[in-house]
């Protein structure tokens, strides 16, 4: 009797231990699964990054911390339509590699969207770059200053009227195979009329940069290359009226899945 | 009836069923015994699989800290312009950690360049890898990062 009641006890204590290693390891696994979804969040956030890094040298944003300012830089020299089209394509052949099943799509022209309604855009097609506030009214812009590059020398310039006051302006234009052409202009312009400074080139060919009155949107930004296709870089430097956090986007969708985490949305540009 | 006397009344049987098979089989005890032992053999294998086959399918959380090293250290890589020069950021890394870097052409594709971090060998048997995408002015790149623990005690390296 006795080695029964021997075996019916070491059976509960098996059973009690059973139960208490499983309650220890289910917890653990509770634990650990909560660390691995953190880590594929992280993973899927790191590839949207590895993205929007390599759109950066195309179109890049920088937004300095506690900064009013927004600096864009453009590079010319990559010939983005053939860039974009290369990438697609690559990225299908980098998700192997990645394990994570990426695609993303795109189409002229190319912006960068803020989350207080401003836009940066730039237009292959057109060789037109504008800067606006898509929200409606004016741009809450106090200065531009841009800096431009060409590969070719000009001919002449023609400058806006300045003011007294209104959205200051700054134009930074080196010129990379005569250096003599170089110029620093700076000045006030009316944010609600149309001020244009024109760099001449030949007959009819220009880099033209207007600041105000845009297509019916006040203090609005454009620089276009008309009739010359010359300039191999510009940056744009817009100082805010305002140091609110801002967040924006390139017109790039993306979808990032991997094992336990998904993004589907615009590439992040800052 | 007290519930007592219940209680003891409906195990009364149980009891009378094992002295019965004791009476019946005395000569076969030992075979019971053994049979008991047996029996509690199985319980334990069996005990002692459930858990390992619980434990097994923990996920390994070193290798996810070490792929998220890997994925730090690209970012700081790319952001810094430095994947052709990428020994200062490696030197930054953890003593504990031991990397190597690879530039693919495309994705994945032949070895354009390899960096080992100072004081590390080639290679470990207990490495964790990430990738990350670049472009390098002219074409699409992919950069692999290596990494393992320096002071393995499991391997000795």
């Amino acid at each position: 009797m006795r080695g029964y009641v021997l075996s019916l006890l070491v059976v509960f204590l098996f059973y009690a231990l059973l139960m208490f290693t499983y309650n220890v390891v289910a917890i653990k696994h509770v634990y650990v699964g909560a660390i691995s979804n953190v880590f594929f969040a992280e993973k899927a956030a790191y590839l949207v990054d590895d993205v929007s890094a390599d759109i950066r040298p195309v179109l890049g944003l920088d937004t300095p911390a506690n900064s009013t300012l927004l600096i864009f830089a453009e590079n010319f020299t990559i010939v983005r339509s053939t860039f974009f089209s290369n990438y697609v394509q690559f990225l299908a052949n980098y998700s192997a590699v990645a394990n994570a099943n990426m695609s993303a799509s795109y189409s002229d022209p190319l912006n960068i969207t803020f989350s207080n309604g401003f836009v940066y855009r730039t237009n292959f097609a057109t060789n037109r770059t504008d800067f606006f506030n898509a929200s409606g009214g004016a741009a809450a812009v106090a200065a531009y200053e841009a800096n431009i590059t060409t590969n070719e020398t000009r001919s002449g310039l023609s400058l806006p009227a300045w003011t007294a006051n209104g959205t200051f302006v700054r134009v930074n234009y080196i010129d990379s195979t005569n250096p003599n052409k170089n110029f620093v202009e700076s000045g006030f312009v009316n944010p609600n009329i149309l001020n244009t400074m024109d760099i001449k080139f030949g007959a009819g060919q220009s880099v033209l940069l207007r600041f105000g009155l845009i297509e019916g949107r006040p203090n609005s930004y454009r620089m276009e290359q008309v009739a010359i296709f010359t300039a191999t870089s510009h940056a744009l430097t817009v100082n805010r009226t305002t140091k609110d956090a801002i967040y924006a986007y390139y017109n790039v969708p993306l979808n990032v899945t991997i094992a336990g985490a998904r993004f589907d949305g615009s590439v992040p540009a800052n | 009836m007290r519930v007592e006397d219940k209680v003891h009344g409906e195990y009364d049987w149980i009891e009378n069923w094992v002295e019965c098979m004791i009476k019946k089989d005395a000569g076969k005890r030992g075979f019971v015994a053994s049979l008991d032992a047996v029996f509690s053999l199985l319980l334990a294998i069996l005990f002692v699989t459930m858990i390992l086959s619980v434990i097994r399918d923990v996920p390994d959380l070193p290798s996810f800290q070490l792929q998220r090293e890997a994925m730090d250290v690209l970012t700081v890589l790319e952001h810094r312009d430095s994947f052709y020069s990428p020994d200062t950021t490696l030197a930054e890394t953890s003593d504990s950690i031991c990397a190597r870097l690879e530039l693919h052409a495309g994705a994945g594709g032949t070895i354009a360049a390899q960096f080992v971090k100072p004081g590390c060998p080639l290679s470990d048997s207990e490495e964790r890898m990430s990738w990350r995408s670049f472009f390098n002015g002219s074409q699409m790149m992919t950069a692999k990062l290596v990494v393992w623990v320096k002071d393995n005690p499991l391997t000795g390296d």
